[in-house]
C-alpha cells in the first residue's frame, strides 16, 4: 500500500537523497504477533531516539502467512526534512493481533484495540491512523495491526 | 488501511478506545467474491437501519491460500461521537470485487467488476486492494466506491 500514513511523501532532490544515509528500510519477520509487536516497536524506538536529524515513518506494510506462517512488516524511515510522514517520536503504539477465522479475528482486533489504552497516558489523545491485515495459506493464520499516533491537544482541528 | 486519505479515529479516553457502540466492525470471510460482497452489503444494510450516520474509517482485505478463503474487515465510527473521524459515508458505500488467477485475467475482471458496479451512476473510487498468494491460484481484488 502507498501513502498509508498521513500525507506521507518523499521529496528527493538528488540521487544521494534516495540512497543516502537519510533513508532506511527495515524489515521484521515473525510468526508471532507479540514478538512482531516487540520487534517493530523496538525499531521505531530506535529511530525516535535519533535527534539530529529527526526521523519519520513514511510507509509501513504487513504481508505474509503461508505454510510457515511467517509474516513480514516492512517499514520505511526518512529524515524528517525529506519526508511528510509520521514523526517517530509521536508513535503512541503499534499493536499486532492474530486469528484464524472471522469471529476470532473480531475478538483479536478488539483485544488489540484495548492495548492502546496505556498510550493515553502520554498526551491524552490517541489517534488510530492505519490498520493492516495479511494472511493466506489454508486460512489458518491472519495477522493484523493498528498503528496509533500521539497528538498534542493543541494540534487537534 | 485508511478508508480515505484523511480518515482516522481520535480517542481521548479509554472508554472511547473501547467503545463498541459507536465503533463497529464488519468482518466477512468468503472464498467467493460475489458471496463476499453480498455478505458485506447485507451487514451494511443492517447498520443503515441505525439512527447513526456511520462513516468508514478503515478497510482491509487479506487471504487466499489453499482454501482460497479471504477476509474483509471494515471499521466504522459514529462521527457524532468521534468528531475527528473523516471517513467515507457508509450510506454511499459500494464495492467492486473480483477473483482471478493470472495477470491478464486480473485486468479483465477488475475492469468488468468496476464497470458493473458503477454503471449509470456517478461514483469515485476510494481504494484499491488486492490479496492472495500460496501457489498463486487465487487473487481477490477489491475497490471501494463512494457514490456521489
Amino acid at each position: 500500500m502507498s501513502r498509508s500514513i498521513t500525507n506521507a511523501a518523499l521529496v528527493y532532490t538528488s540521487s544521494s537523497d534516495i540512497t543516502g544515509p537519510l533513508s532506511e528500510t527495515r524489515v521484521i519477520e515473525s510468526a508471532d504477533p507479540e514478538d512482531m509487536e516487540t520487534q517493530v516497536a523496538g525499531v521505531i524506538a530506535e529511530f525516535a531516539a535519533r535527534t539530529d536529524p529527526a526521523w519519520s515513518i513514511t510507509h509501513l506494510d504487513l504481508a505474509g502467512g503461508g505454510d510457515g506462517h511467517a509474516f513480514v512488516c516492512v517499514m520505511e524511515f526518512e529524515a524528517t526534512d525529506l519526508a511528510l510522514g509520521l514523526d517517530t517520536t509521536k508513535v503512541a503504539a503499534i499493536v499486532f493481533y492474530m486469528a484464524s477465522q472471522r469471529d476470532a479475528l473480531l475478538t483479536a482486533r478488539l483485544d488489540a484495540q484495548a492495548r492502546l489504552v496505556p498510550a493515553l497516558s502520554q498526551t491524552g489523545i490517541v489517534t488510530e491512523i492505519q490498520t493492516g491485515l495479511a494472511g493466506t495459506s489454508k486460512g489458518t493464520r491472519f495477522m493484523g495491526f493498528v498503528l496509533a499516533e500521539n497528538v498534542d491537544p493543541g494540534d487537534q482541528g | 488501511m485508511r478508508a480515505s486519505p484523511d480518515s482516522f479515529i481520535a480517542c481521548s479516553t479509554s472508554d472511547e478506545i473501547l467503545d463498541t457502540d459507536n465503533r463497529r466492525f464488519i468482518v466477512v470471510q468468503s472464498a467467493d467474491p460475489v458471496d463476499l460482497k453480498t455478505q458485506v452489503m447485507a451487514a451494511i444494510a443492517v447498520l443503515l437501519n441505525d439512527d447513526i450516520a456511520w462513516e468508514i474509517a478503515f478497510v482491509d482485505l487479506a487471504g487466499g491460500g489453499d482454501g482460497h478463503t479471504f477476509v474483509f474487515m471494515m471499521e466504522i465510527v459514529n462521527p457524532a461521537e468521534f468528531e475527528h473521524a473523516d471517513g467515507q459515508s457508509l450510506i454511499a458505500f459500494d464495492m467492486a470485487n473480483w477473483l482471478a488467477s493470472e495477470q491478464e485475467a486480473l485486468t479483465i475482471v477488475d475492469n468488468a467488476a468496476l464497470a458493473a458496479s458503477v454503471v449509470g451512476q456517478e461514483a469515485a473510487i476510494f481504494q484499491t486492494m488486492v490479496a492472495g498468494a500460496c501457489k498463486g491460484t487465487r487473487f481477490m481484488g477489491l475497490e471501494t466506491i463512494q457514490r456521489t
